[in-house]
């Protein structure tokens, strides 16, 4: 090819595309876009599930739910319960909140938890003044 | 025969060594030094050794732990420390030729992997395929801290080691052991409540490097994570593709950059999914400022995770 540089340009071009082919095969993206039912692990079917608060002394009560409006109390009551509808197969985290700050020394709170039901968590949360933790129920 | 005034003399300079000495209070030995190739350990270290302990940090808050390498320096530091502080589980690609290096002087070797509930790297060094030239780590995730079980687990380990090196401080770091434990209890149920307002469609975090698997594992979250469980390796084009499409498919709202991260394919990822920017994770250990203790690290990444996804 000596004497004919547009023939090696030519030729140089050509092994680059011949190159580039398994190049743009290898890194190129598959375009497969995840379906959105791959959700699944948090879509399904609502049912309701009913938190039942018990106190030891008068409070006020209230439970929360991710992505739900709170369910609180009034003053001074021992009971209190609230049905959320979730997720059967991932339900939310509870959120349980007593106020005992009428009351001196330690106080308790119950929390149990149903669907259908059957007790998936029965719990008893412990403090001063104000009580509150978190129930998480394992996915079923 | 010392003369009468001599005698006095002598006993008063006795009189005033006595008085001087307890004005200086009781004397104190010498403190334990320990050196940390961990700066979630060196924290508790510092919170549980009090006075009686120095620590010498190795790897220090900022430093990539995953690309670091001790200098001579470094060892000799580790020589003349009477307690090494390690993660294990293969964070420290270097901790077995240092634990030889060091066995002739004595360091007692404080490995975090040997009490911690591990879990499996599966996802970073399977699913991926990426070279592992130059990680160092083995198939479990040895970003322990990151479940405050483990934290805690690890914390009464330290406690144990700095009673059997310096058994006179025993009440000391038992006290100083448990109030940080009820700390730690604390910290766990503030954590729990702040995760409960993120739904559980909600729990994915996408981050720089697979970091934060055992906070995923306590709270319900699924990782996807650009880099495996080592930050040293850039992610192939096809990897980066096959994220955009877990992402979009799974209405991922928020992606995390880490602080000590490059964030360019992380900003191309945003870019490319329309996810925000979620914010800045301290995956591999503590940060500065208000990170700079674990506690405060803990609590940094939780308000960026809960604030970017709720």
């Amino acid at each position: 090819m000596r004497g004919f540089p547009l023939a090696r340009v030519l030729v140089v071009a050509g092994a680059l595309v011949l190159l580039g082919v398994p190049v743009w095969f290898m890194t190129r993206g598959d375009g497969v876009v995840a379906p959105v039912a791959a959700v699944a692990k948090t879509e399904g079917a609502l049912v309701d599930y009913t938190v039942r608060l018990t106190a030891s002394a008068p409070a006020r009560l209230s439970v929360m739910v991710a992505g739900k409006e709170p369910a609180e109390s009034g003053d001074g009551v021992r009971e209190f319960q609230a049905v959320f509808p979730m997720s059967e197969s991932a339900p939310e985290d509870v959120a349980v909140f007593a106020d005992f700050s009428q009351e001196g020394g330690k106080c308790a709170v119950r929390v149990e938890v149903e669907r259908g039901g059957r007790v998936l968590k029965d719990a008893t949360l412990w403090g001063e003044g104000v009580v509150d933790d978190v129930v998480v129920l394992n996915d079923p | 025969m010392m003369r009468s005034g001599q005698v006095g003399a002598v006993k008063h300079i006795f009189s005033i060594a006595a008085a001087l000495a307890l004005a200086a209070g009781p004397l104190r030995a010498e403190p334990v030094r320990v050196a940390s190739l961990s700066t979630v350990m060196a924290d508790f270290a510092r919170d549980i050794g009090g006075d009686r302990v120095e620590v010498v940090e190795i790897v220090e808050p900022g430093v990539d732990p995953h690309a670091f390498e001790p200098s001579p320096g470094d060892y000799r530091a580790v020589a003349g420390a009477r307690i090494l502080l390690a993660n294990g589980m293969g964070f420290e690609g270097y901790l077995d030729k240092m634990r030889q290096a060091v066995a002739k002087d004595g360091v007692e070797v404080v490995v975090a992997g040997d009490v911690v509930e591990p879990i499996e790297a599966e996802q970073a060094c399977d699913a991926h395929g990426h070279d592992h030239s130059h990680h160092h780590h083995g198939s479990l995730d040895p970003h322990w801290w990151h479940s405050i079980g483990n934290a805690r687990l690890v914390a009464a380990q330290i406690r144990d080691a700095f009673v059997e090196a310096d058994p006179a401080g025993k009440a000391e770091y038992e006290a100083n052991a448990a109030k940080l434990d009820g700390r730690l209890a604390g910290l766990a149920k503030w954590v729990r409540k702040q995760v409960a307002q993120l739904p559980k469609a909600s729990r994915v975090l996408v981050t720089s490097h697979d970091a934060l698997g055992y906070f995923a594992k306590d709270h319900g979250f699924e990782v996807m994570a650009v880099q495996g469980i080592s930050t040293e390796e850039q992610p192939s084009s096809r990897r980066v593709q096959e994220l955009i499409g877990e992402i979009r498919g799974k209405g991922v709202k928020a992606i995390f950059a880490e602080n000590i991260e490059n964030p360019k394919v992380l900003s191309e990822i945003t870019a490319e999914t329309g996810a925000k920017p979620g914010g800045v994770l301290y995956a591999d250990g503590l940060g500065t400022g208000n990170a700079g203790t674990y506690e405060g690290m803990m609590r940094s990444n939780v308000n960026t995770i809960v604030g970017a996804l709720r």
